[in-house]
This record gives C-alpha cells, structure tokens and sequence, in this order.
C-alpha cells in the first residue's frame, strides 16, 4: 500500500534519516537516551500534538488553515474539568468536550464556506474566543480534581507501548487510509488541489469543507483529552504554543500552505524530530527554550527551501508548456 | 538587422532549441511560429534575457550582444510583452509605464507632471484615450496591453516581442492591436510577433520563421508563401483538411433548452441539441456563451427557464454533479484555473468525477481506476511517463487531452466544450475535432464555443450566433459563411472597450 504520493516519498526518505542521525547522536552523547523508560517517555509527550499534527495536514491537504487547534485542544480540557466538577456523569462529559471541539469546527467551517472568510483570519479569531471561554470556564486557574480512572490512563500499556501514543498510531493510521483510500480522501485533496475543477468536478465543495473543519474540531478535542490524562491537570495554557510547533513540523513533513499535497506520515516524522530534539535538550541539559528558536529557524529554511526547489523547476517547465 | 546565429539551448533531458539560425530585418514585423514546444517561448525567453546561459550568438547592431538579464535586455533595446502580461493592477497607467525608471526631482520625489505628460505623448501616439491616472486593473486585458507596449517605447525599445498578443482579445480589439502594431512599424520599430494563430499570422506580419521541436524550419517571405505552406512547416506533415469530415447522423433529442435567462448574462435562450450533433456557439468574447454554459451545467444559478433532458422536463440542475449524474459534462475555457488540479497527478485528476460510480464503499478501486485512466491514455496518446505523474508537466495538448477523457469517463451523453482548442497547437487540435467527431459517431451530442470563427464553421452542424446575451441567429453548416456569420456576430456591437475581460 503506497502510504505517500511519490512526489513525498523523497521527503519522507529525508526526515526518516534525520531522525535517525539524531538518535544516532543522542544515543552517543547521552546513555540514558536509549532505555526504555526515556522513549516510551518521548512517545507519550509527542501524543498530544501529534494528534494536532493530523488534524493540521487534513486541513492544509483541503486547501483551508486552521490556527485554533491549540485552543481547541485546551477547551476540550477545560470543558472536561468543568462538567466534572459540576457533577455531570464523566462520559457525558467527554461526549460534551469531544462535541465542544467539533462545535468550533463547525463555527470555523461556517465563517470560511459561508462568508467566504479567509480560513487564517477566521481561525485568528476563533482561536482568540476559545481561549478567552477556557480562561472564563477555568477562571484562570490549573483544575486537577479529576476520576482517577481516567487519569490512570497514563499508565495504560499496549504491547509494551503507552495507550496514548497507540492512541496516536492508530489515529493516524485511520486518517491517512481515509486520505489515501477512500472517496472522501481523494476530495479533499481535489479541493486542496483546485476548489473550482473540484466543483465542476461535481464534488460538494461546501460539505466537504464542513467535513474537514469538523474533523480538525474533533481530533483536537481528542488530543486535548490525551493531554489531560498526561499532566494529570486541566491548565488554561494548555497548546499555546502548538500552532507553531504543529504548523512547523506538518511543513517540514511536505505538506503545503498551498492545499493539495502532503501526508500524514510526513508530519508525524516532523514532530517526532520536533521532541526528539527537546528530549536531547532536557537530557544534555540544554536551555529547552532554545528549541522555539530552532523551530522558528527551521519553518523560514523550510518554507524558502520550496520557493528554491520550485525556481529550480519552473523554467525547464515553463518551455514545455 | 538582428541575426541569431547558430543558438541552442539544453534542459535536462531536453533539447529546447538546436542550431537556430535566422535573421530579423529592422523594421518589419516578423511572425515567429510553431507548435507548443518547438521552443518559440525558450527563443524569446534568449532574446529577453531571462535565459542568459545558451550557445551560439545573437547579433544585434552589427555587434554581438549578450543579455544576461531581463533589464539588460530592456536597456538594450529588446522589450518583450508576455502573454501573461506584467503589468501591476494596483498602480496607475503613469506608474505602470514608468515602473522602475520613474522621473524624479530633487530629494528623490516623483516628478508626476513629467510621467503624466510623457504618459499622455505615448498613448496619443499609440491613438488609445486613455486617463494616464486610472488604475491599471480597471482596464480591459487590451488596454493593459497597450500599458505594455507604452512601456517599451518609453524606454525607446527598438525591438518589441510579442508573445501571444491576442490569445485574451475579442476580435474587434485584435483588431484595434494590429493598427498599433502598424504604427509602431511606421515608427521603425522591429516586432517579433509570436502566435499560433496562422490567419493572425498572414494578417500582420512582413515575414515568418517556423520552428518545429527545436530546429529552425525555414524562414519565409509572407507574400511568397500560403498558409497551407506554413502549417504543413510547423507539422511536418501536410494538411489540406484542417477539420475531419462529418459523417455522424443526426438521432434523437437531446437536450431541449426553454427561455434561459440569468440577469445580466444571458436572455430567453432556446435550443435543441439531437443526439449525433454539434452545434456550435459562435459569439465574440463577453456574449455570454460561457456564461449560458456554466449555468446550463448547474454551476451557477438559471432565473429563469427550463431544461429538458432526454424526454424528461427538469427545472434547472442545482449543483453540477446533479448536471454529470444525468450525463451532462462541462469542459471549462479555463484550463487552469478550473479543469485542472495542476499538482495532483493525472490519475487523480482524471477519476474525480467518476469516484463514486468506481468505488462501491467508501474506498477507491484502485486497480479499476487504474485500468480505466490508462484505457483513455492509451486511446488518446497521452504523452508522460507515468499516470502518477504530475499533470502541471505536461504540455498543454496532453492536459487537455486529460481533461477530455476525465470527461468521457463519465459516459455522458451531453457535452458542453468551451473553448477545447485554446492555446494548443495545431496537431493537438486536430486530435480534438477528431475526438468531438467520434463522439457524435457514438450517438452522443456536443455544445462547442469557440472564439475562433474557422473552427466553429468547420465543426459544427449548426451554428447559433450569441451577441450581448442573446441568440440572434442560427445557421445550417451549408448557410454559414465565415463572411455573414461574422457580420451578425459584430452587427450593432456597442463593445464598451471589452470590459468583458
């Protein structure tokens, strides 16, 4: 099965090596690197924006952008918390926070499809709301009172590897036989590709939209649940951050701003690159905030190495045209 | 005179232009043609200096002379006008023909009364009214032409190439851009006019060079040769028929087509289409053709009017896959832009609107659709070197052979072609006529547009003549002559300077 479109597959063979050679490099310069403990630990903490990952490569495939994932992810947390506290049985409580998240996709699918908004601008805004209703629904304040079966999730190992990464895995898994196998997959691409042949395609250009939002909306609610299980706490902090480091790694992993290509096994490379670099920080004693720094270094070299491979290509294009 | 001598230029893989040779005189207008990829844009992209690395030489002045870059080239004489145009819709006439070389006084402040006077002295020259202060974007595509070519004589250009001047032109502006490029001749200006269009061609230019895959075929004087001559140059082939015969026979009806109207667009519209026909809409740009079809097709929305469909009575299709689930197919005059997804790969492009009908379940049938997109490839010769290959390379024939066949892959019974020849080259459209005619061989009805009068004329049963939103005159294969067709295309015309575009 051809997980990739062949135009990645270089790409892919790049970030596999880099993530080799930094392994390779952690493992010398540092002996606890390679134990058990200290990978099943980078794992679990690459779960919850790897999540945010996939969520980001599916709307940037469908030609849209999406900047409110971390917000997202955060309210699903503190909605959790919230109905927890208030008494409300603590299933109907992730059913409420899952459907929080889908509830700002649709919001977000509403103001880009119907009033023709553009997705950043929109997703500036929404982002903005949802973090101003986690602060209100939090007051502000880190919410630890939460069932102890939930929490102890964490805990949870299948074969030997942590649920909540399984619970990555298998997401993306799902994700990228949809967007590789299935109708759907392949219009999401087309309206990536070109909204308006996708139309005239016959493709429901509108509802494909939706989808895609409301799916954005749900993975991240869902990341939001993993990272509560892994901090054991609701904060109202939760993925502020994450649009750069999710936005980041899915452009290193090729796929583009500009819709209509991209893979999702790219971008979990991407941050997995992303934590592997921060695990080698912490462990070599490294100021860990030297790594935004990085990340931000890495999307300019990244984003202007597209601009060069395609000066590269156009002329020997453009003739034959 | 400007003599190239011996150049030749390689891509990887390619060999764009081999040993060309040929000779411009100084003041005449000389016809550069031959099919995509016989290297006419890799010349022109020599002469203008975007491509400084090539052999051989080019003489210019009595002096060899090497550009190395696009504002060398402006600064040494050569000014080019892409068919893309270059100019920046935001800025003003004035700004746009001075764009960087504006007049300044002291402390480095624009000297407006000079670009506005200068601005004004050139589009006199050029007779072209128009206010040196309007924006540029609010022009039509033959005024922002004229911007272009008031750039180059204010930096006092000797040579102007012209690249596909006409290919966004309605006939009436094409005709207002050859009393230009007359007058910039009388002036002593040396034109290099590059086009596909053979009658264009004849029409201006003093002599023609063709080139075909790269090598110069020969160039001629324009008076000591005939169209025939130049095209069977450009295909190595001869080709006394520019169009297939017609031999389907006319079937049932179709599409019965009552009263369209949307405001603004079109009005009280009515047609039959019977299977075995093509009826062509012939019309000048901006008459609404494109605009009928598209809400015909369910891509925008009819005010009023009906559509019958084989027999059945149906209000309007409200999306265009309800049009392509009863078996009517739209190919878009806008390849780009709307007929294809340029980075997703000719498989993908292809199968899209027959997805659902390959796939029971939710998931693509690979192998299915693998086996049908390589059935069309193989049927149409569809150049590349893989179905997963990018359809951004390939050239354009090929990508809309691909469109064509992503078309015919829905089996449907009604096809609506704007503009299927646009920009191709001449063997490429050839193909095309053919493919429209086998399909009416197979009982399967054609609604052409097409800018291009012959084509329309030597395609099509009948010919509907659309002006201003409104058809106004139909003709037999037998009744139209290019002559009179014309003449009810043009007839009353109040072109408000193209603001079609």
């Amino acid at each position: 099965m051809r997980i990739v479109r062949s135009g990645q597959l270089k790409i892919i063979f790049i970030l596999t090596g880099v993530n080799i050679l930094i392994m390779a490099a952690l493992t010398y310069l540092s002996p606890t690197f390679m134990t058990y403990g200290n990978i099943t630990a980078v794992m679990t903490r690459m779960s919850e924006l790897g999540m945010l990952a996939i969520a980001e490569t599916i709307v940037l495939i469908g030609g849209g952008f999406d900047i409110s994932i971390g917000a997202v992810m955060a309210l699903s947390g503190a909605v959790l918390g919230t109905l927890h506290v208030m008494g409300v049985p603590f299933y109907l409580s992730i059913i409420i926070a899952l459907a929080a998240g889908i509830a700002v996709g649709l919001l977000n699918a509403v103001l880009v499809v119907n009033l023709r908004l553009t997705p950043f601008i929109v997703t500036l805004a929404t982002m903005a709301i949802v973090r101003s209703v986690v602060y209100a629904l939090l007051k502000g304040n880190v919410l630890t009172e939460l069932p102890e079966a939930f929490l102890n999730l964490y805990y949870v190992y299948v074969f030997k590897l942590p649920l909540l990464f399984v619970i990555l895995v298998a997401t993306a898994v799902i994700m990228a036989i949809m967007l590789k196998k299935t109708i759907l997959g392949r219009r999401i691409f087309a309206i990536g590709g070109n909204e308006k042949t996708a139309y005239v395609s016959g493709v429901y250009v509108k509802r494909i939209r939706y989808f895609v939002y409301c799916l954005s909306g749900f993975i991240c609610a869902l990341a939001g649940l993993l990272f509560t299980v892994r901090i054991r706490a609701v904060i109202p902090d939760a993925g502020l951050n994450a649009p750069l480091e999710v936005i980041t790694a899915v452009l290193i992993g090729g796929t583009t701003i500009y819709g209509g290509k991209g893979s999702i096994l790219g971008s979990l490379l991407g941050i997995l690159a992303m934590y592997l670099l921060l695990n080698g920080f912490s462990l070599l004693g490294l100021n860990p905030f030297w790594e935004v720094i990085i990340l931000g270094v890495i999307l300019i070299v990244v984003i202007g190495q597209e601009g060069i491979i395609k000066s590269f290509r156009a002329p020997f294009v453009r003739t034959r045209a | 005179m400007i003599s190239i001598g011996k150049v030749s230029k390689s891509f990887p893989g390619v060999k764009a232009l081999d040993d060309i040779s040929f000779t411009i005189q100084y003041g005449e207008v000389h016809g550069l043609v031959g099919e995509n990829g016989a290297g006419k844009s890799t010349l022109i992209k020599i002469l203008s200096g975007i491509y400084p690395q090539y052999e051989g030489n080019i003489v210019f002045d009595g002096s060899v002379r090497h550009f190395y870059s696009a504002h060398e080239a402006q600064t040494g004489g050569i000014a080019t006008i892409f068919q893309e145009l270059t100019v920046i819709k935001e800025l003003s006439v004035a700004e746009n023909i001075f764009l960087g070389r504006e007049p300044t006084r002291r402390l480095g402040m624009l000297d407006w009364s000079v670009m506005r006077d200068k601005s004004n002295e050139v589009l006199q020259f050029l007779d072209t009214p128009l206010d040196p202060r309007e924006t540029v974007g609010k022009l039509s595509v033959a005024n922002q032409q004229i911007v272009e070519i008031c750039k180059a004589l204010v930096l006092n250009s000797r040579i102007i190439i012209m690249d596909e001047p006409t290919s966004s032109l309605t006939e009436h502006e094409v005709d207002q851009l050859f009393i230009t490029i007359r007058r910039l001749k009388e002036k002593g200006i040396t034109i290099l006019y590059v086009s596909h269009k053979i009658e264009e061609i004849f029409e201006i230019c003093d002599s023609i060079t063709v080139l075909r895959d790269g090598k110069h075929i020969g160039t001629v004087e324009k008076t000591e040769t005939s169209p025939d001559e130049v095209i069977s140059m450009m295909v190595g082939r001869s080709m006394n028929m520019m169009f297939p015969p017609r031999s389907a026979k006319k079937g049932g009806l179709l599409l019965s087509v009552r009263d369209l109207s949307r405001i603004g667009e079109f009005e009280h519209v009515s047609f039959d289409l019977h299977e075995g026909e093509i009826i062509g809409f012939a019309g000048l740009i901006g008459a609404g053709r494109t605009e009928l079809a598209r809400a015909l097709f369910g891509a925008t929305a009819l005010d009023t009017g009906e559509i019958g469909l084989y027999g059945d009575r149906i209000d309007h299709f409200a999306h265009p896959n309800d049009a392509l689930s009863r078996g009517v197919a739209y190919l878009s005059e806008d390849r780009k832009g709307e007929g294809l997804m340029l980075e997703l790969s000719v498989r993908e492009n292809m199968s899209l609107p027959i997805l659902k009908k390959i796939s029971p379940y939710f998931f693509v049938q690979g192998a299915r659709e693998r086996e049908l997109v390589q059935s069309y490839i193989s049927k149409f010769k569809i150049r590349m070197t893989s179905i997963d290959q990018i359809v951004e390379s390939l050239s354009g024939g090929n990508q809309q052979k691909v469109i064509i066949s992503k078309l015919l892959l829905t089996e449907s019974k009604v096809f609506i072609f704007d503009e299927p020849t646009r920009g191709i080259d001449v063997g490429a459209k050839y193909e095309i006529y053919k493919i429209m005619n086998d399909l009416t061989l197979e009982g399967k009805g054609i609604i052409f547009i097409s800018s291009e009068l012959p084509e329309v004329l030597g395609v099509s049963d009948r010919i509907f003549c659309m002006r201003e939103g409104e058809l106004v005159q139909e003709f037999t294969r037998d009744e139209a002559e290019p002559e009179k067709v014309m003449k009810v295309l043009a007839a009353g015309e109040n072109l408000t300077g193209g603001d079609a575009a």
